[in-house]
C-alpha cells in the first residue's frame, strides 16, 4: 500500500504526531481555563477607588489584606471554612457505608440499581433540588410533619434551639444548610470511595483474617487505608464544592454570608471586581492547603 | 495422637456444582501433605475450607481434634501462603510480616524483633523497610512465607505457592520449603497441579478429581501402583491400555497402566511374542537425557515410550517401524475412570 508523505513524516517523527494531537486541547485549556484563572488572580491585586468606584490597576495587597483585617470579611471566610469541613466529614461518614456495600456485597441488578440511584439525582436541575429542599425543611414542611408523626417534635425543637446550628426552622438554620450540602455532594463522594474500595483485592481481606485479624481490625488496618485515595478524592469534591457554592446559602439557612455569595454580590451589584477576585482566591488556597495536608498524611501514596 | 487436620465426608457446593464431594482424609502432625489435581478438581476449595474462608455444606472438619464449623479464619491456628502472595501494598515488608503479631496484641518492639528474625530466615532482613511492590516474585514469596510462619501456626497452608515463579527459582524453592518444613516440624498442606512438585516434596499426596479423592498415598506408591486410570495418567503420564487396545496388544480385557519408561524400543522383526506390539513412530520429543517417542500402534491408538536419548538409533526418525517390548510386572491393573 502506498504511504503518503504525511504518513511517513509522522512515522519518522512520532513526536510531531503527538504535538499535533495535543495542540488543540492544550490551547483550549491554556487560554480558557488557566488564562482566566490567571486574570482572576491578577484582579485580586488591584483595588477600587472608594469615591469613583473605578478599578485602580496598580498592584497592591490592600484588597487581599481586607480578607483578614476586616472582621466582617474574616467572618465570612471562617464561616464558609467551618461549613465546608463539617459537610466534608459528614459526607464521608454517610458515603462510606453505602460505597462499601456497593463495592463488596451488591451484585448484578441490585448493583446497577444502586448506581442509578446514586447518579439519578444529578440528572435534575440543581436549582430545582435546592428549592425542593427548602420546602422539605420549611417550618410547615414535610420533614417537620414527619417528625411530628413520629412524635419527636420536641427533639427537633430542642435541636433548633441549639445556638449556632439552630434557627427558627430547619430551612433557616445552618443545620438545614449542611443537610442540603450533604445531599448535593453525596454522589461525588460515594463514587470515588466505591471505586477505591472495589480495587481492594478480596485476597487481602482473607489474608488479614488468616493472620488473625478480626473483621473490625481488618476494616481499620486494611480496608480504610486502601480506601484513603478514594476518601481523599471524594472529600476534595465535598470540600471545594461547599467552599465555592453561592446558591444554597442564599436559598436555605441562616442569613450569614458565605464566600460564594460574597463573590456573586461584589462582582455584580457592588461592582467591586478586585474584592470578588480576592474572595474567590480563598477557596483555591484552602483546597491547596487541604491537598497538601492530604499528601502529607500519605493519602496519595497508594495511587 | 490426634491428627492435625481431619476431613470427614466434607461437601462444598456452589449452586449445583459439588466442588468438594464427600472428601475424607487425615493429616498427621508434622506431615508434608499435598493436594494434587487439575484445576477445578476441588483441591483449592479443600484448602480454603481448612483456612476457614469457605464453610462446608456437609461433613466435619477438625483441626487438632476440635470441630471448627463455627470458628472464623482469625480463630484458627492456621496460616496461608496465598497463590498471589496477597501482601499488603500499603505496608512495608516488615509491617507485613509483623501484621499477625500486632493484631494478636503483641507489642511493637517484640513484634519487630520476631519479624526481623523471620525475615532473616528467608534472607530478606535487608528489605525490611521496602514496599512489597518493589520486590521480585521470588522475594514476595519469601515475605509471604515469613509473614505466615512468624505466627507459629500449627498448620501452614500453601496455595500453589511456586506457580508464579520461573523454573529455576521454583526448583530452589522446592528444596528450601522441604528443608524448612523438616526443621520447623510444622504441618504443611500444599496445593499444586504440578505432579512433579507434589511427588518430590510431599510425604503423602491426595490426588483430586472432580471433587473427590482418587487416591491418597505416598509419592512412591502413587507412581508405582496407581489405583485408577486417572491417577496413572495424571501422576505418571502413563499409557493406559483398556478396551479394544488391551485386547489387541495384551490379549486380555481390563484397564492397565504402562509407564512410558517401562516401554523398550526393539527391532520390529524381533517382536514375535504375543502381547508385544509393533507400530510406526509419529513424533519424537527430545528432552535432554531422555526422549519421548510417540508410536502409532494401529487403529488410532498411540503409545508413548521414554527412551534414553543416546540409544534412540533408527527409532529417532519419524515414520520408522519399531517394535515395543515390556516386562509383565510393568503392567498395573487400574480402575477405569469414567
Amino acid at each position: 500500500m502506498p504511504v503518503g508523505r504525511l504518513g511517513s513524516l509522522l512515522h519518522v517523527r512520532p513526536g510531531l504526531a503527538l504535538f499535533l494531537l495535543l495542540l488543540p486541547p492544550a490551547l483550549w485549556f491554556g487560554t480558557i481555563y488557566l488564562g482566566s484563572l490567571l486574570t482572576l488572580v491578577l484582579q485580586s491585586f488591584y483595588s477600587i477607588d472608594d469615591y469613583t468606584g473605578a478599578i485602580v490597576r496598580e498592584p497592591t495587597l490592600a484588597t487581599l489584606r481586607t480578607l483578614v483585617s476586616q472582621p466582617a470579611h474574616l467572618d465570612i471566610v471562617l464561616r464558609t471554612l467551618a461549613m465546608a469541613l463539617v459537610v466534608t466529614v459528614a459526607s464521608v461518614l454517610v458515603a462510606f457505608p453505602l460505597a462499601y456495600y456497593m463495592a463488596r456485597y451488591a451484585r448484578g441488578r441490585v448493583r446497577t440499581l444502586l448506581y442509578v440511584a446514586v447518579i439519578a439525582p444529578m440528572w435534575t436541575s440543581y436549582l430545582v433540588k435546592v428549592y425542593a429542599w427548602r420546602l422539605i425543611l420549611a417550618k410547615e414542611g414535610i420533614l417537620s410533619w414527619f417528625v411530628a408523626r413520629l412524635g419527636l417534635t420536641g427533639g427537633l425543637e430542642a435541636l433548633l434551639a441549639t445556638p449556632v446550628v439552630g434557627g427558627p426552622s430547619l430551612a433557616s438554620s445552618y443545620l438545614g444548610m449542611a443537610l442540603v450540602f450533604l445531599y448535593m455532594w453525596l454522589p461525588f463522594v460515594i463514587l470515588p470511595i466505591e471505586a477505591s474500595l472495589q480495587r481492594v483485592p478480596r485476597g487481602l481481606l482473607e489474608a488479614s483474617g488468616d493472620l488473625g485479624a478480626t473483621p473490625v481490625q481488618t476494616f481499620c488496618h486494611v480496608v480504610v487505608p486502601l480506601a484513603v485515595p478514594g476518601i481523599a478524592a471524594g472529600s476534595v469534591f465535598a470540600f471545594s464544592l461547599t467552599l465555592g457554592d453561592y446558591v444554597i446559602p442564599q436559598v436555605v439557612g441562616a442569613p450569614g454570608y458565605f464566600i460564594g455569595m460574597m463573590v456573586y454580590e461584589q462582582q455584580g451589584t457592588a461592582g467591586n471586581l478586585p474584592l470578588a477576585a480576592a474572595f474567590s482566591i480563598v477557596p483555591m488556597l484552602l483546597v491547596g492547603i487541604y491537598l497538601m495536608l492530604a499528601k502529607r498524611v500519605g493519602a496519595f501514596d497508594a495511587l | 495422637m490426634t491428627p492435625a487436620i481431619e476431613f470427614e465426608s466434607v461437601v462444598r457446593r456452589y449452586g449445583a456444582l459439588r466442588a468438594v464431594d464427600g472428601v475424607s482424609f487425615r493429616v498427621g502432625r508434622g506431615e508434608f501433605f499435598a493436594l494434587l489435581g487439575p484445576s477445578g478438581s476441588g483441591k483449592t476449595t479443600s484448602l480454603r475450607l481448612i483456612a476457614g474462608f469457605e464453610r462446608p455444606d456437609g461433613g466435619r472438619i477438625r483441626l487438632d481434634g476440635v470441630d471448627v464449623a463455627a470458628t472464623p479464619p482469625y480463630g484458627r491456628s492456621v496460616n496461608t501462603v496465598f497463590q498471589d502472595y496477597a501482601l499488603f501494598p500499603h505496608l512495608s515488608v516488615l509491617d507485613n510480616v509483623s501484621y499477625g503479631l500486632r493484631r494478636r496484641g503483641i507489642g511493637a518492639a517484640e513484634a519487630r524483633k520476631r519479624s526481623l528474625a523471620r525475615l532473616d530466615m528467608v534472607q530478606l532482613a535487608s528489605a525490611a523497610d521496602r514496599s512489597p511492590t518493589q520486590l521480585s516474585g521470588g522475594q514476595r514469596q519469601r515475605v509471604a512465607l515469613a509473614r505466615a510462619l512468624v505466627n507459629e501456626p500449627s498448620v501452614l497452608l500453601l496455595d500453589e505457592p511456586l506457580g508464579a515463579l520461573d523454573l529455576k527459582l521454583r526448583e530452589e524453592m522446592q528444596t528450601e520449603l522441604k528443608t524448612l518444613q523438616r526443621s520447623l516440624g510444622i504441618t504443611f498442606v500444599f496445593v499444586t497441579h504440578d505432579q512433579g512438585e507434589a511427588l518430590s516434596m510431599a510425604d503423602r499426596v491426595a490426588v483430586f478429581n472432580a471433587g473427590r479423592i482418587e487416591q491418597l498415598d505416598t509419592p512412591r506408591t502413587l507412581y508405582q501402583r496407581p489405583a485408577t486410570e486417572f491417577v496413572a495418567r495424571f501422576v505418571g503420564s502413563a499409557n493406559v491400555l483398556k478396551g479394544r487396545l488391551a485386547e489387541r496388544v495384551l490379549g486380555r480385557t481390563g484397564c492397565y497402566s504402562l509407564r512410558a519408561e517401562d516401554l523398550r524400543l526393539v527391532d520390529a522383526t524381533a517382536v514375535t511374542r504375543a502381547g508385544h506390539a509393533t507400530g510406526t513412530v509419529i513424533d519424537v520429543q527430545y528432552r535432554g537425557a531422555a526422549s519421548r517417542v510417540r508410536i502409532d500402534v494401529g487403529g488410532g491408538d498411540v503409545l508413548q515410550a521414554e527412551v534414553d536419548s543416546g540409544r534412540l538409533g533408527a527409532a529417532a526418525s519419524i515414520g520408522a517401524s519399531v517394535g515395543l517390548a515390556w516386562s509383565e510386572d510393568a503392567l498395573i491393573a487400574v480402575n477405569e475412570s469414567p
